[in-house]
């Protein structure tokens, strides 16, 4: 099915173009979504959320950019949706308690690099995690970031910054990451 | 590695690459979800389906799944609280409660253990509730020293699992002891016990049936009935497990077995033994902890009172031979009606005596039959191999027409008969129908509205595992919703309507050959019948009788 025939479709409210789209899109989105929960439920709800919001505003898409990047776009304002309804973003958690979070092996179990690495990001306190997903990884600014979040541009920056940070800890204590060399100085010493 | 992969110079774009590259699968839920909110439509036929389906299913559960196991068994094997003790001590008391035996037994090579082995189905699965396990005789007869070994092992399984709760014996006839019976020939082949129960006069001449049936739990399986004559254990059963022991030891059991406890059951078994067990015995499976094996005495011990559960193969039996089924059905009918009774009428003069229709049946009247509806759901519950109980729940819509003209408001007269004193009188009435000249012809239609619970008798005529051919009859005591009716006048020239003569309770019947089904999803319960109105639709003091009755085709669905 071409991707002409299943918007068609899914505009004639065809279940069978929508399992297609559905099928074609849900596993990376849930990925995207996964990022953004507390829970695999979690996640599964906001998808769900999303794909119905995707289905009913379907005739919207115009087509001027990738579909997948549209409807991640829907999912990810979906996610957002669902966070604010429970978490405020204006919450700052200091870098000492980067130090606090225990990381060990029950936390991640063994799998792949890619998953290792969205296991670390979900370690993260969530106002640094969406901060960090909307940054780092969906592209958006951070005037965009504070009108989907309703906070502060500057709030959204020194977030990113700790969010930033502590991720890196949290790499390094999982031995993903090597630690940076000190820079060490010189020091000459005359007689 | 991992480190030389995951770059912070770069750390935004190292992200997103990670991030990009994770994928997770859904679970059926979030399509589920998602399909029912884009199509609500199917949404709720569902609800009301599931709705419709939970309640009979606990109707059902209700019905067939709530067994009282019997007090008193008059065969069988009962461990009584106050017989434990005789139960543990006395083989006399252990046969005296009732393992049935065969008349005529040579009893007195009876060398009795108990043995393991799987269930009735031959498969070697021990479920979680046990393995079944045989109380034999004639073990040496049978060569059966290795076999008492080897299933004397799934003893130390069941000994093993303490998960069983329940249990089950069934008493199996040996054809080695039955040499000098000529029935042994039947029981040479592995088939031979299905011939056998194929014809139920053997089953039923020969089974204490009236014991049988008055076990009354609801789970005996068809099947195993037919095989085998399975007697269900009522136990009441101490706390302690070890007071309820069943010696089983060598013993000239046939000196020591009273009369009363003899029963010929002349159940047969094949001989080979991967099948059946050959020696007579018992079938016990479900049975709980502590179960021993000794070559010579053997403990039984059933700790837990209640009625027995089937193992998994008698579940997968039981699901397919429910002894309650529920038919759903819609049946058009062809609706007409009889009269009878002699009408009154009154001389021209009104003076008495009064004049009596001499021929009751010309009452000059012009009907014709119209189309009505049966809808209903009917419930059988097999109460033998052919018979089954019906019952369930009716609609009936029976209507007739009756052929009159349009006429002047008119006077028209009723003759009625006082119950009391049974002295007719009469009930002027305004019409506007009448049998007079006229060009305006109307169709005065006569209906009623019947809502009834059948009560009745379903007889398998012939039957195999794919078509079956049944009678059923049943009583229908009805309620009637709506009715309405046009009653001719005494002289038999005008139509008169009077709700109030309508009955608004009647009784009906049913009757007619059902032919069944299968087909791939569901079963088909297809046959013509009669449905005939056995009171009158009117009143007791209006003399003329009317009898609705139906002809139509039924057709239901089973699942």
């Amino acid at each position: 099915m071409t991707e002409e025939v299943m918007l068609q479709g899914c505009l004639d409210n065809l279940s069978s173009a929508q399992g297609v789209l559905y099928n074609l899109y849900s596993p990376r989105m849930l990925g995207v979504c996964y990022r953004y929960a507390r829970s695999r439920e979690d996640a599964e709800d906001m998808l769900q959320d999303g794909f119905i919001k995707v289905y009913s505003q379907i005739h919207q898409f115009k087509g001027d950019g990738s579909l997948e990047g549209w409807i991640r776009k829907i999912v990810i304002h979906t996610c957002i949706n669902a966070l604010k309804k429970n978490k405020k973003f204006s919450d700052s958690v200091d870098l000492a308690f980067a130090s606090t979070i225990q990381v060990n092996d029950n936390n991640i179990s063994s799998m792949l690099q890619a998953k290792q690495v969205v296991e670390c990001i979900r370690l993260l306190p969530i106002g640094y995690r969406t901060v960090l997903n909307l940054y780092a990884i969906e592209g958006f600014s951070h005037r965009e970031i504070s009108s989907i979040l309703e906070i502060e541009e500057s709030t959204s920056r020194s977030q990113y910054t700790r969010a930033k940070s502590m991720l890196e800890e949290i790499l390094i204590k999982k031995k993903i990451l090597q630690k940076p060399r000190e820079n060490v100085r010189m020091v000459s010493v005359t007689n | 590695m991992m480190e030389r992969r995951f770059d912070m110079s770069d750390f935004e774009q190292s992200l997103k690459d990670h991030a990009d590259q994770f994928i997770l699968f859904p679970s059926k839920r979030v399509w589920n979800g998602i399909y029912n909110n884009l199509h609500p439509g199917s949404r709720w036929p569902s609800i009301s389906v599931a709705i419709v389906l939970l309640s009979t299913l606990i109707i059902l559960g209700n019905l067939n799944n709530s067994p009282k196991p019997p007090k008193n068994l008059k065969s069988g094997i009962t461990f009584s609280k106050e017989d434990n003790s005789s139960a543990t001590n006395n083989k006399a008391s252990y046969l005296k409660h009732g393992i049935p035996l065969q008349k005529n037994m040579p009893l007195e090579q009876a060398d009795y253990g108990i043995s393991g082995r799987n269930s009735i189905a031959e498969n070697n699965e021990t479920s979680n509730n046990g393995t079944a396990g045989i109380l034999r005789k004639n073990m040496e007869n049978n060569n059966s020293i290795n076999e008492k070994n080897k299933i004397g092992n799934k003893w130390s399984e069941m000994k093993a699992n303490n998960n069983s709760k329940d249990y089950r014996i069934f008493p199996i006839k040996s054809t080695s002891g039955l040499a000098q019976n000529n029935k042994t020939e039947k029981f040479n082949n592995k088939n031979s016990d299905k011939n056998y129960f194929s014809n139920t006069s053997n089953i039923n001449k020969e089974l204490n049936y009236q014991e049988y049936e008055k076990l009354g739990n609801s789970n005996y399986i068809d099947e195993l009935n037919n095989s085998l004559f399975q007697q269900r254990i009522n136990a009441n059963f101490n706390e302690d497990p070890s007071e309820n022991i069943l010696n089983i030891d060598n013993s000239n059991i046939l000196e020591e077995t009273s009369n009363s406890i003899r029963n010929e059951l002349e159940i047969p078994v094949s001989n080979e033994i991967s099948s059946f067990v050959t020696p007579i015995g018992f079938f016990a499976y479900n049975l709980e902890k502590n179960v021993d094996v000794d070559n010579g005495n053997t403990e039984v011990v059933v700790s837990k009172k209640g009625s027995p559960k089937s193992t998994n193969t008698a579940k997968k039996l039981r699901k397919k031979n429910n002894k309650i089924e529920w038919v759903y059905y819609v049946t058009p009918l062809i609706s007409t009606a009889t009269f009878r009774g002699k009408g009154i009428t009154p001389m021209a003069n009104n003076y008495f005596p009064i004049v009596i229709f001499q021929n009751p049946t010309s009452y000059g009247m012009i009907y014709n039959a119209k189309m009505g509806f049966e809808t209903g759901a009917k419930m059988t519950y097999a109460l033998s191999k052919k018979w089954k109980f019906l019952t369930g729940f009716n609609l009936n819509y029976s209507d007739y027409n009756i052929v009159s003209n349009l006429l002047h408001p008119t006077f028209a007269t009723l003759m009625f008969n006082n119950e009391a004193t049974g002295i007719p009188y009469s009930k002027s009435y305004v019409t506007f129908y009448g049998n007079g000249q006229s060009l305006n012809q109307v169709g005065l239609t006569n209906y009623s509205l019947q809502a009834s619970i059948p009560v009745g008798l379903q007889y398998e005529i012939w039957g195999n595992k794919k078509i079956q051919i049944n009678l059923a009859s049943s009583i229908e005591p009805s309620l009637v919703l709506k009715s309405h009716s046009y009653i001719i006048s005494a002289d038999k020239r005008y139509y008169v309507s009077d709700p109030s003569l309508m009955q608004k309770m009647n009784i009906s019947g049913n009757f007619g050959p059902v032919i069944t089904f299968r087909s791939r999803k569901v079963k088909w319960h297809i046959g013509p019948e009669i449905h005939y109105q056995f009171l009158s639709t009117y009143k007791n003091y209006y003399p003329i009788r009317e009898h609705s009755i139906d002809y139509g085709i039924r057709i239901g669905i089973s699942k």
